[in-house]
């Protein structure tokens, strides 16, 4: 009984502090995959001759890692943490709760063995096997659970902005896991889509670009909502254009997946819609980007003392970035030169790892000294580290391939006087050596980053303890 | 929201449902009794529905003719009806229940009913705007491709579904979204007459009957074009309009609105046991005692009895410096307490605030209706049926040759002509300047007085005191031997106290400070306009004593010193007991407002009750070349009406008070100055604050304003004339005449937002 | 393309829902005093 009183007026953060860990344990596994595979691409002896550890295995296990179990985690942590503390109330089921971490951590584990194996459905971001969608979709629908009804038992009517984004995430990906994973089994480890020929590629690239819009765009919204007005201490710069901001993205987002298969088998309008509707996207993404950075005007000193801040604010501008870049590379007659090429790569990347990652980082950076009682993290330099480190490994990440794509890309295209091709693949290939060597080297720094926040995470939690945090009295709504 | 609780319970039982108003106390709430008659009510109610000047021209003829109603004034631009009724021989619930049969829902202005009614118009304006915008993004989305792709890339049944699609997500928006504009022409159509939203409404359905079945039956005369994006569209433009028109106006009414919704709600008041218990501050009675915070607004007139602070009266002054309230000091409703907490006791709650007068001010000049808009209304009518015939003709030319272009053709006219522009191009300019004068303390009691301040080129001051300082530098210059000090001081306390002249008030204020006794026994007190005080005094010494106070000429006194002083006589019968000199200063912004006026050409007079001598004296430093002193109010009038038969067109300029009729004659009128009893005022526009550089800046926006009303009138003339003959040449998609339409609506607003724009003292920077 | 049977209406129907999402946020007051919501997370921990 005594328990239980206590336990209610207090908030969940024990499920909190477990993905929030796991979310630094994640992203150093992920990105260390990803430096692998950038190196067996310069050094192809990498690949160790064996079937398990060639780049065809791994690959698929690095976009799974970094997005759903690094990516993943963040999104967990933050928005369990978010909800609780704008809602101030505690979550609303522990037992369920304590379930989507496990369930998760499970499906990862799942990943991380299923692929190298070789188990995979061989589609982008959806590779893994139809058990493991399954625990998936019943992890998911626990988290929406939880989540929803956390919203439900609210002490505070109004419904902050960050957590319209982490709902819209929610949901939309649950639909698009159900829509996308939808396959006949043929035995436990193998399975045939339920869609056939380019049926089954656009509903492939609904779902990847939505993955993108809702995943790893929708729900760090919520977390940048929510850590930059916090950690800048003010308010968002304009709450009502974050509420436009909401209602423009999720309306427009849905509609733009087309643009993937650009010049295929897909009928020419369908294109055209896509391209269109990517065009428009632009407009809420820089709306956001911007109340997100202007939420600082008037503290802009803050960044030069705050390594916090400064990876917060550094995600929005590639944010920024890649939002201007996408839908410029949506344009068909843009795609015409990038498409295949690393400039996908590299503009992937730049949101990935200068916009999700970076503002995970802050937040986590945020997060962790609080679920251990303590005022800041162990060591603040190690941050300043932290965020030069990021930094530069994103830059040259992104600008390698930025020039090695486009090179790819009018080698492919250059032709003779007589209309024979200039250049065969293998030269452009030969080409790319010196961009993937200095992508290799970006990535390997952006990772070692990672490192560093693992041990301060590690030292910060052993010198605190977890921190059990009262839920204030509900002030009164005048 | 009480009694309309209550009036549904007893619609429902067959009864007038507003006969909850009837009782005094619930009408008081939005009316207020007419100075002259006791029974003379003047109410303020809201009709939401009420869009265009057809409708308010509805609503004013039907409220007209009721026995009873004495008069009616509505706008559509604020959507507010003023009512001026009596009581003996009308109740509210009947006026109330014939706004009703009309079609138009009335609701009375009072604070609680005002913000609720906003708040939920204002969701629903929004809703129905989303609604429409995102079923307009998805219909585009689905239109898209029939416009781009090759005649051959999409498969036919692709076609088909699209055309579903849409279809099933224009039905919201006709549904739903359009309803404001349907319902609207269905009431006037019932009424048997043309309201603005007819011919809109017309063309929204045509446009979609002609869809559906192009969706549905296509191969028929009406052919297999499909115009759902048009028409979502279409409607999103015309709800974005409404939109927009209702932002500008809870602008302006926000000067309004915010006011009112200044008051507290609750506050802290000390109970017979000592302690500060919290109340409504609709509970708070004279002579209560308040705790006041800083930060927070004064709920009532009162007087601050613990502490010091100072107050923002920006509000109500207009000036925006602080000002010093200690121990003793007046605080009014309103104004906001900004540094330290204070008690005060209640002097003036509700309707006797100062305050509340403003509001009510506010609320009356809303309801006017100015020159042009009156025009507008005028041509309205036949407006309407000009756009009808014209689609007619649209049909008629084309039917022989392509029936499907002819009835589009015709929705192309209806859509393109949509008078919204038209209507919107007086009001919505006049009140966004309103609003903005509102918020510099300058407040428009007629919305006419724009037009007219825009007219003028003579400007009369019709005090000095507008031009000096209210504050004026007494002297007790001589007394008579048989009359000791303190008894001349108390008879001159007493009798000043009841005037509001400021030589009055300085006396009384000179009389108070030596400690002089202000409750003398008084009979007959009377103040001369141009003259004086007289009274009959029972002084300490003897009783009834005729006693006056006033200038040589009312006391039948020699002047005594032509100096640029002001002299005063206190006269007991026909002895001279005292002579007061008082001294006024220049107000400091005068002489550079008076050169700048005249700079911009217009002639400057000033007239005064005063003696010659210092209104010669004022005129000199002033750089005024015409100037009169001893002019009573009939010398003003005659004066006035002199100039405005020379063709002139006069301003005055005074503290509004006692020259009703110099008013009246005048082209406009000013009040002017901190001390005007808003109550009583009855110029055109009333300035708070002492400024007289802001005349120059009110001219010259109210020139802009007037400036930008024939603008957008020009503007929605030309572009009807460009594209009616477009439309029925069949030149004109129908998606083009939406967007055209909805384009000179937003130009229009847009325009008139550019007024809300107005630096008050921007008029100094053109002096070195 | 037959998916786009499937898809449209789908689409259509999510727009009912998401329009249903905002009506409730409408309606329930989600949108007014927006500026103070935003500020208010500053005030707790």
């Amino acid at each position: 009984m005594q328990d239980a009183t206590v336990k209610a007026a207090t908030y969940n953060d024990k499920v909190v502090r477990q993905f929030a860990i796991m979310a630094v344990v994640w992203g150093v596994f992920g990105t260390l995959m990803g430096v692998i595979i950038a190196s067996q691409l310069v050094w192809p002896d990498l690949n160790l001759g064996l079937s398990y550890t060639s780049f065809g295995r791994l690959r698929p296990l690095h976009t799974n890692a970094v997005i759903f179990a690094f990516g993943g985690c963040a999104l967990f942590a933050t928005s369990y943490y978010v909800v609780q503390r704008t809602c101030q109330t505690r979550l609303f089921s522990d037992k369920l709760a304590s379930f989507t971490f496990w369930g998760w951590q499970a499906v990862i584990v799942a990943a991380a063995i299923s692929l190298p194996l070789g188990y995979t459905q061989g589609k982008e971001y959806g590779e893994l096997e139809w058990p493991i969608d399954i625990l998936i979709a019943i992890v998911w629908i626990s988290y929406a659970i939880v989540f929803f009804g956390t919203i439900g038992i609210r002490k505070v009517k109004h419904i902050y902005v960050a957590n319209w984004f982490y709902g819209a995430f929610i949901l939309a990906v649950a639909l698009l896991h159900i829509v996308e994973s939808a396959a006949i089994p043929a035995g436990w480890f193998k399975s045939y889509s339920a869609y056939a020929g380019v049926q089954d590629a656009m509903v492939q690239w609904w779902y990847g670009h939505n993955a993108v819009g809702f995943f790893l765009t929708a729900g760090f919204l919520g977390m940048m909502y929510y850590f930059v007005p916090k950690q800048a201490e003010r308010p968002v710069y304009s709450y009502s254009l974050s509420i436009v901001h909401f209602w423009a993205l999720i309306f427009t987002y849905m509609w733009a997946g087309p643009h993937h298969l650009h010049y295929t088998a897909l009928p020419d309008w369908t294109q055209s819609l896509g391209m269109v509707l990517s065009l428009i996207l632009f407009a809420p993404s820089w709306g956001g980007m911007i109340n997100g950075i202007m939420t600082l005007s008037g503290a802009w000193h803050k960044l030069r003392t705050d390594p916090i801040l400064r990876f917060l604010i550094v995600s929005l501008s590639f944010y920024g970035m890649s939002t201007f870049e996408g839908p410029m590379m949506a344009i068909k007659t843009v795609n015409a030169l990038s498409h295949y090429t690393d400039w996908t790569v590299g503009h992937v990347h730049s949101g990935a790892l200068g916009w999700v990652g970076f503002i995970s980082i802050g937040s986590l950076y945020f997060l962790i000294p609080r679920l251990f009682g303590q005022k800041q993290m162990y060591s603040v330099k190690a941050i300043e580290v932290h965020f030069w480190m990021a930094t530069i490994g994103v830059v040259l990440y992104i600008s390698a391939l930025w020039i090695s794509g486009v090179m790819e890309g009018l080698m492919w295209r250059a032709m003779n006087a007589d209309g024979t091709l200039a250049y065969t693949f293998v030269e452009s290939v030969k080409a790319k050596f010196p961009y993937y060597l200095t992508r290799a080297i970006g990535g390997f720094l952006y990772m070692s980053g990672l490192v560093i926040m693992l041990w301060n995470t590690y030292k910060t939690a052993t010198s605190g303890k977890p921190a059990t945090v009262e839920i204030p009295a509900v002030v009164a709504h005048a | 929201m009480v009694h309309i609780a209550m009036a549904a319970s007893q619609a429902l039982s067959g009864a007038n449902p507003w006969q909850g108003l009837d009782i005094q106390s619930e009408w008081e709430r939005f009316s207020q009794r007419d100075t002259s008659s006791s029974h003379v009510w003047t109410s303020h109610v809201w009709v939401d529905s009420m869009h265009c000047a057809a409708c308010s021209g509805r609503i004013e003829q039907t409220i007209k003719q009721l026995p009873g109603v004495l008069a009616v004034y509505a706008s559509a631009a604020s959507k507010r009806v003023r009512v001026v009724w009596d009581a003996q021989k009308i109740s509210p619930s009947q006026w109330f229940a014939n706004l009703d049969e009309i079609g138009y829902t009335a609701m009375p202005v009072n604070e609680y009913n005002a913000i609720t009614n906003r708040t939920v118009q204002q969701r629903k304006m929004l809703w129905r705007l989303v609604v429409a915008v995102f079923c307009m993004m998805q219909v585009m989305m689905y239109a898209y491709p029939t416009y781009t792709a090759d005649s051959n890339d999409m498969a036919p049944d692709m076609v088909q579904l699209m055309k579903w699609a849409s279809w099933v997500l224009t039905l919201p928006v006709m549904l739903f979204s359009a309803t404001p504009f349907l319902s609207q022409a269905w009431i006037s159509l019932k009424q048997r007459q043309l309201g603005m939203d007819v011919p809109v409404s017309l063309g929204i359905i045509t446009a979609f009957v002609m869809s559906t079945l192009a969706t549905f039956a296509p191969g028929g005369w009406w052919g297999d074009v499909v115009y759902y994006d048009s028409l979502t569209m279409f409607v999103s433009f015309l709800l974005i309009g409404r939109w927009l028109d209702v932002k500008l106006r809870n602008r302006t009414a926000g000067a309004l609105e915010n006011m009112m919704r200044r008051l507290p709600h609750a506050v802290l008041k000390k109970s017979e046991t000592g302690e500060w218990v919290q109340i409504a501050a609709s509970n708070i009675n004279v002579g209560d005692i308040l705790y006041v915070r800083p930060g927070e607004i004064f709920a009532a007139d009162g007087k601050v009895i613990v502490g010091n602070t100072s107050a923002d009266e920006s509000m109500l002054t207009g000036e925006s410096d602080p000002v010093m309230k200690p121990t003793g000091a007046q605080v009014i409703a309103g104004s906001g307490n900004l540094t330290s907490v204070i008690e005060m006791q209640v002097e003036q709650v509700g309707e006797g605030t100062q305050y509340h007068a403003l509001v009510n001010l506010m609320a009356s000049a809303s309801t006017e209706k100015p020159g042009i808009a009156l025009l507008a209304d005028k041509v309205a009518q036949p407006f309407l049926w000009g756009v009808l015939l014209a689609a007619l003709v649209a049909v008629g030319y084309w039917w022989s040759i392509d029936p499907a272009k002819a009835v589009m053709s015709a929705v192309a006219v209806l859509v393109v002509t949509c008078p919204c522009a038209l209507s919107l191009a007086t009001p919505a300019a006049m009140l966004a300047s309103a609003g903005t004068f509102a918020k510099g303390g300058v407040l428009i009691r007629r919305l006419q007085a724009i037009q007219a301040m825009s007219e003028i080129d003579t400007i009369v001051f019709d005090k000095t005191g507008t031009l000096t300082e209210n504050l004026q530098q007494v002297q007790l210059a001589e007394t008579h031997p048989d009359w000791g000090n303190t008894l001349i001081l108390d008879m001159l306390a007493s009798i000043t106290r009841d005037s509001l002249h400021p030589v009055a008030k300085a006396l009384h204020t000179y009389a108070v400070e030596q400690d002089a006794l202000t409750d003398l026994v008084m009979h007959d007190w009377q103040e001369v306009v141009g003259g004086g005080i007289s009274a009959t005094l029972d002084t300490q010494a003897e009783a009834a004593v005729a006693v006056k106070l006033g200038n040589a000429q009312f006391s039948g006194v020699m002047e005594s010193d032509i100096g640029a002083e002001r002299q005063v006589y206190l006269m007991a019968g026909n002895v001279m007991v005292a002579r007061f000199t008082l001294t006024e200063q220049v107000k400091p912004h005068a002489k550079a407002a008076i050169s700048q006026l005249i700079s911009q050409g217009l002639d400057i007079q000033l007239l005064s009750g005063d003696r010659i001598a210092p209104v010669k004296n004022l005129a000199l430093q002033l750089g005024i070349q015409s100037a009169s002193g001893l002019q009573k109010a009939e010398d003003k009038l005659q004066h006035v009406m002199l100039l405005q038969k020379q063709g002139r067109k006069v301003l005055m300029v005074g503290d509004g008070l006692n020259d009703g009729p110099v008013i009246a004659a005048a082209h406009t009128s000013i009040a002017m100055g901190t001390g005007v009893p808003l109550t009583q005022a009855q110029a055109d526009m009333v300035v708070l604050g002492n400024d007289i550089g802001v005349l120059v800046s009110l001219i010259s926006h109210c020139k802009k304003t007037i400036l930008i009303v024939k603008q957008n009138l020009l503007w929605a003339a030309l572009y009807n004339a460009a594209g009616v003959p477009l439309a029925i040449m069949g030149l004109l998609p129908a998606w083009l005449a939406g967007l055209g339409m909805a384009a000179s609506s937003l130009l229009v607003l847009l325009n008139a937002l550019r007024l809300t724009d107005w630096n008050k003292s921007g008029w100094q920077k053109g002096q070195a | 393309m037959e998916i786009a049977f499937l898809l449209i209406p789908l689409a259509v129907l999510l727009v009912f829902v998401i329009l249903g999402g905002f009506w409730w946020a409408i309606h329930t007051g989600q949108f007014e005093d927006l500026e103070e919501e935003g500020s208010r997370i500053l005030e707790q921990d």
